[in-house]
């Protein structure tokens, strides 16, 4: 089986430091892999293993290379990187240069993170299993393949659903999902000697036309936060003792 | 000279940044507190290739250069001490040793499975009466046969409860100090061999130190590396490479300083106003961002001269040094920026500061490095060729063939 894995390359969430001046991110933020997506990269892994044959191709819309090296590390065997001067556009700039990749590889399944932490918009999964007009299932937290069928647990508003999809279709991973595994040193070393192509949009046949983007960025700002305090007056001290002790582990404080 | 690390080295100190943030950060007060030793951890890392990282891949190590060697061991003591030790010990004290002395057999018989993480492996020069004085130890080695029967005891030893192969120092003969020394490995499960734990410690409390006893340990003849009489100079040059580990550790506790101290320099009020803003608070995060910078690119520059093969004790003497200094000034101001919070448990500094001690005493003190300094500086002292020198990094190995 052939799985692509779509993976973006983000500013660590660890590190991020917003520079009032520019309204941006500070220059310079490290890079991570969004973390979805490494979940997104060890289910298609774990897959390959279980059939013992198959490819795990990892894709990335934008600079990436230091994602793509991880994940050729942690086991998948080949990487394309899709770059030019417009890229990263708007979700659906990303999501219709995936697709034109995707009609070229055609995987039999594709995973990809359920969203992205700089963005976070959700888009880029619904929208490239719409333009490929595949099933998609989304928010996925679990998952069996068995006789050409995969079972896949979703995370839903008050529960778990269960669905059964026939690939070739599109799945969006949550961290509930298996953690994923570290890079070994040996995959780290391996990790140089498999293929690792750059490909733009015109490689593709994207036109101009679509590379333009319908979404435009305004700005960046932090939202002004205040302090605000719950005060218990009046209340059982029993009851009180609970209250408080809700309060804080909601805040994980204790 | 480049200072960009290549991808490689990026990916290296991520992973194994991760590992230690994952594994070991979410327990290390905890572990620290109650003295608790966590030896599963070490599975983990050889699992993940961290064991063998420098080791060259034909001996089942990552074929990894030093600068990767020494991002780890940053990222490592950047979480615990602890961690580096088991570095230090067992890839830079003892299999970069056998590495550098050991017969193709004996490299195959104990380097390969040390290298995979299948064996941890220690080194055991320190005695209860001889430290510095390493000419002056007193553990016998008799030649009986085709075998040593080794008698004495070592102590201060890391892994010593854990280790299955310890790489030990012994006199054949009293009158010839230094030039009297021979290197044994000796294996867990030898009659005559045990250890012990030493508690009690001021720092690395995470970490297993202990003792070893020898009472009549036979060794066969084959178990000796290198020569007869020739200990010191690999017990020397095992120690240029764990120095070079302590030093690189170093700088990972100093970064662990300074990043507890900046997130504490904001958060905290007083005066009104962030404790980042007064000067002499402003001084003590200049210091470490000096000691930080200063010791790693002289790690650095031992690394390099490690990965091509050139002998490096005496960088590599100055690295540790200003670099294990350096850490305990940073650990000692971290707690003078937190204040009364820096000297209790609730912040990880108090331990930075217990953990940083011990690297100005082990792996030569801080006295050892000065004299060795100033006896280069002034020509007392000149390194002459090793009948083994350390071998280059994999990778310059590869170059050097092709070239």
């Amino acid at each position: 089986m052939k799985i692509a894995v779509l993976v973006k390359q983000v500013p660590d969430p660890n590190a991020i430091r917003y520079d009032r001046r520019l309204g941006d991110l500070v220059p310079g933020t490290p890079q991570a892999t969004n973390e979805y997506d490494l979940y997104a990269v060890e289910a298609a892994l774990r897959l390959k293993e279980q059939l013992g044959t198959g490819e795990v191709v990892v894709a990335s819309v934008g600079p990436a290379r230091e994602t793509l090296n991880r994940c050729l590390a942690m086991g998948a065997d080949r990487a394309v990187a899709i770059e030019g001067p417009s890229l990263p556009g708007d979700s659906l700039v990303t999501a219709t240069v995936l697709a034109a990749w995707l009609r070229r590889e055609a995987p039999d399944l594709i995973w990809a993170g359920q969203e992205t932490s700089d963005a976070g918009t959700g888009n880029v999964g619904p929208q490239v299993a719409a333009l490929l007009d595949i099933p998609l299932v989304s928010n996925v937290v679990g998952w069996e393949y068995r006789d050409g069928v995969l079972t896949l647990e979703r995370e839903i508003e008050d529960g778990h659903q269960f669905q059964q999809v026939r690939p070739p279709a599109l799945l969006c991973a949550l961290s509930a999902l298996d953690e994923p595994r570290l890079p070994t040193l040996r995959g780290i070393m391996e990790a140089r000697r498999k293929p690792s192509d750059r490909i733009s949009p015109a490689d593709l046949g994207v036109s101009d036309d679509e590379l333009a983007p319908v979404v435009s960025w305004e700005g960046l700002f932090v939202e002004e936060e205040s302090a605000t305090g719950v005060v218990l007056q009046d209340v059982d001290p029993d009851q009180a003792v609970e209250q408080l002790i809700a309060f804080l582990q909601e805040r994980r404080l204790i | 000279m480049d200072f960009e690390l290549t991808p490689e080295q990026i990916q290296v100190r991520d992973m194994v940044r991760e590992f230690a943030q994952r594994e070991v950060a979410p327990h290390i007060r905890d572990w620290d507190a109650k003295g608790e030793y966590h030896p599963e951890v070490f599975r983990k890392m050889g699992e993940l290739g961290i064991l063998g990282l420098p080791i060259p891949e034909r001996y089942g190590g990552g074929g990894f250069d030093y600068v990767s060697l020494a991002l780890a061991c940053e990222e490592l003591e950047a979480v615990d001490t602890f961690l580096r030790v088991v570095i230090s010990v067992h890839v830079g004290l003892n299999s970069l040793t056998l590495l550098q002395w050991g017969t193709e057999e004996q490299k195959q018989r104990w380097l390969v499975p040390q290298a995979r993480g299948e064996k941890l492996a220690t080194f055991a020069l320190t005695e209860p009466g001889a430290g510095s004085d390493a000419g002056n130890i007193q553990t016998r080695a008799v030649r009986d046969g085709d075998s040593y029967v080794l008698n004495g005891e070592k102590m201060w030893i890391s892994l010593a409860n854990t280790a299955d192969h310890f790489l030990v120092f012994a006199t054949l003969d009293p009158s010839q100090k230094h030039r009297g020394l021979a290197a044994f490995m000796l294996e867990r499960g030898m009659e005559g061999l045990t250890t012990g734990s030493i508690h009690g410690k001021l720092g690395i409390r995470a970490g297993d130190t202990g003792w070893i006893s020898m009472q009549n340990v036979r060794v066969p003849a084959e178990n000796m590396i290198g020569e007869p009489g020739e200990g010191f100079k690999i017990a020397m040059s095992a120690i240029d490479q764990g120095r070079f580990t302590v030093a690189a550790g170093a700088c990972g506790l100093i970064r662990a300083c300074l990043e507890a101290s900046i997130k504490y320099c904001h958060e905290r009020q007083a005066f009104g106003q962030e404790i980042g803003r007064f000067q002499l608070v402003q001084q003590m995060i200049a210091k470490m961002v000096k000691g930080y910078e200063t010791s790693r690119l002289l790690v650095f520059r031992a690394a390099e001269l490690k990965n091509r093969g050139i002998r490096n004790t005496r960088e590599t003497s100055l690295a540790k040094w200003v670099a294990c200094d350096a850490a305990f000034e940073a650990a000692n101001d971290a707690v003078q920026i937190h204040g009364a919070y820096g000297f209790s448990n609730e912040y990880p500094v108090e331990r930075y500061l217990r953990n940083s001690r011990g690297a100005v005493i082990y792996e030569g003190t801080r006295e050892i490095h000065q004299v060795l300094q100033a006896e280069y500086a002034l020509g007392y002292r000149v390194d002459r060729p090793l009948r083994c020198p350390q071998p280059p990094a994999q990778a310059f190995e590869e170059q050097e063939a092709r070239a």
